[in-house]
């Protein structure tokens, strides 16, 4: 299971977990946010997100 | 179709537009913007100073401009200073200002705007640059400039690394409220630590009692969302205020040491240019 889930509703596509992601995992296409293999599992993307759309799976 | 420039630009926004209006017209130019048209969506509080204007755009009329305020209201806990500043700052619509640099990149330097173009990558290899698109298409270039904003996924590509810090990133989140309480003449700023922790909240007035209302606090602090932050604010000061739009945004800052590898340019918020203390970042990408 990935570490991280996103809350497609809430995410606004502003970049910000994108730009702090330390193993660059996330991308962040014209509609959509992906998330990659190699999560560092630093919780970062966590904690910068403005609407709280990022949660640790489980 | 011939798939080699001169310049190959990452990123439709203020950065990657004003570059390409300042290369010399003989060259050959493409820029690639991911989202369908340019100036669309806006993540963006839209104030620039009146020098901004005069810096960049001397010349001709500015049909993008929303409103001109005079008034500047500072508010810190119980301080509250208020101040006169005509003709120094303005709201503009960010939508319009990008249309506008975009149509004269197009008809005045005759440089091609390719939208709905995601770069998934890019690569430096001996003498050139190479882009790769989404769909698989490879384009090259013997220069290349990356302003894809403040998602800054490119860099790392080439080797400039590009990560931002907790501490150097504000969570924002803005409304576009209409109240009659918002005063066209006068933009708010609060830097309330309960408020706004480690950032501020503002009111920018876009005219006709609406404002671009938000808040970024800094990333690294353990507190309430920005999204909650901001509501709380609003019942207790707007609490009729009509939302007509509403958004999540983020501001880096701590510009890059070094901008550029061979070959390859970072421009605007990619390279983390905006202002420290403001978080204004438009003036920063248009200087570089
Ligand atoms: C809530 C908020 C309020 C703000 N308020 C103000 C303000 O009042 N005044 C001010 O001066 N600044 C403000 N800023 C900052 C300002 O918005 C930015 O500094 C400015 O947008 C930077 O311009 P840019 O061209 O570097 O990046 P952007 O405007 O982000 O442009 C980057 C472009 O690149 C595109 N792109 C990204 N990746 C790719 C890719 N891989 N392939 C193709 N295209 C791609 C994006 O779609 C985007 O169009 C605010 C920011 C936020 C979040
Ligand atoms: S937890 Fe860390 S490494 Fe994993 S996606 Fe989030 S920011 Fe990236
Ligand atoms: S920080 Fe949150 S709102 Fe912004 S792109 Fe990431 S998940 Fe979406």
């Amino acid at each position: 299971m990935e570490y991280i889930k996103v809350d497609k509703e809430r995410c606004g596509l502003c970049g910000g977990c994108v730009a702090v992601c330390p193993a660059k995992v996330i991308i962040m296409y014209k509609e959509r946010l992906e998330i990659k293999e190699g999560c560092l599992k630093c919780d970062k993307c966590i904690k910068v997100c403005p609407v709280g759309a990022l949660s640790k799976n489980g | 179709m011939d798939k080699n420039y001169d310049v190959i630009i990452v990123g439709g926004g203020p950065a990657g537009l004003y570059a390409a209006y300042k290369i010399e017209k003989s060259f050959k130019v493409i820029i690639f913007e991911k989202d369908d048209v340019i100036g669309e969506p806006i993540l963006c509080a839209e104030g620039i100073s009146t020098n901004t204007l005069k810096l960049f755009f001397k010349d001709g009329d500015h049909p993008f401009i929303r409103n001109i305020y005079s008034k500047l209201k500072v508010k810190y806990k119980d301080l509250e200073a208020n101040i006169d500043i005509p003709g120094r700052g303005l709201i503009i619509d960010r939508s319009k200002f990008e249309k506008y640099i975009a149509n004269k990149v197009k008809e005045e330097n005759n440089f091609e705007i390719k939208t709905g173009s995601f770069v998934v990558d890019a690569k430096v290899e001996n003498d050139h640059v190479k882009v790769i698109l989404e769909n698989g298409e490879e384009y090259f270039g013997k220069i290349l400039i990356i302003a894809d904003g403040v998602e800054s996924y490119l860099p790392n590509k080439v080797g400039i690394n590009s990560v931002c810090n907790l501490v150097d990133m504000y969570s924002c989140y803005q409304q576009i409220i209409h109240d009659p309480n918002v005063k066209d003449e006068e933009i708010i700023f609060d830097f309330t630590p309960s408020v706004a922790p480690g950032g501020y909240l503002w009111v920018f007035p876009r005219g006709n009692n609406e404002a671009n209302f938000g808040l970024g606090i800094t990333s690294s602090l353990d507190c309430e969302k920005p999204y909650k932050l901001l509501n709380e604010y609003r019942e207790k000061n707007y609490p009729n205020a009509k939302i007509l739009r509403e958004f999540p945004g983020c501001v880096s800052v701590n510009q890059l040491s070094r901008m550029y590898t061979d070959r390859v340019m970072v421009l605007g918020d990619s390279a983390r240019a905006a202002d420290p203390i403001t978080g204004g970042g438009i003036d920063n990408a248009l200087r570089r």
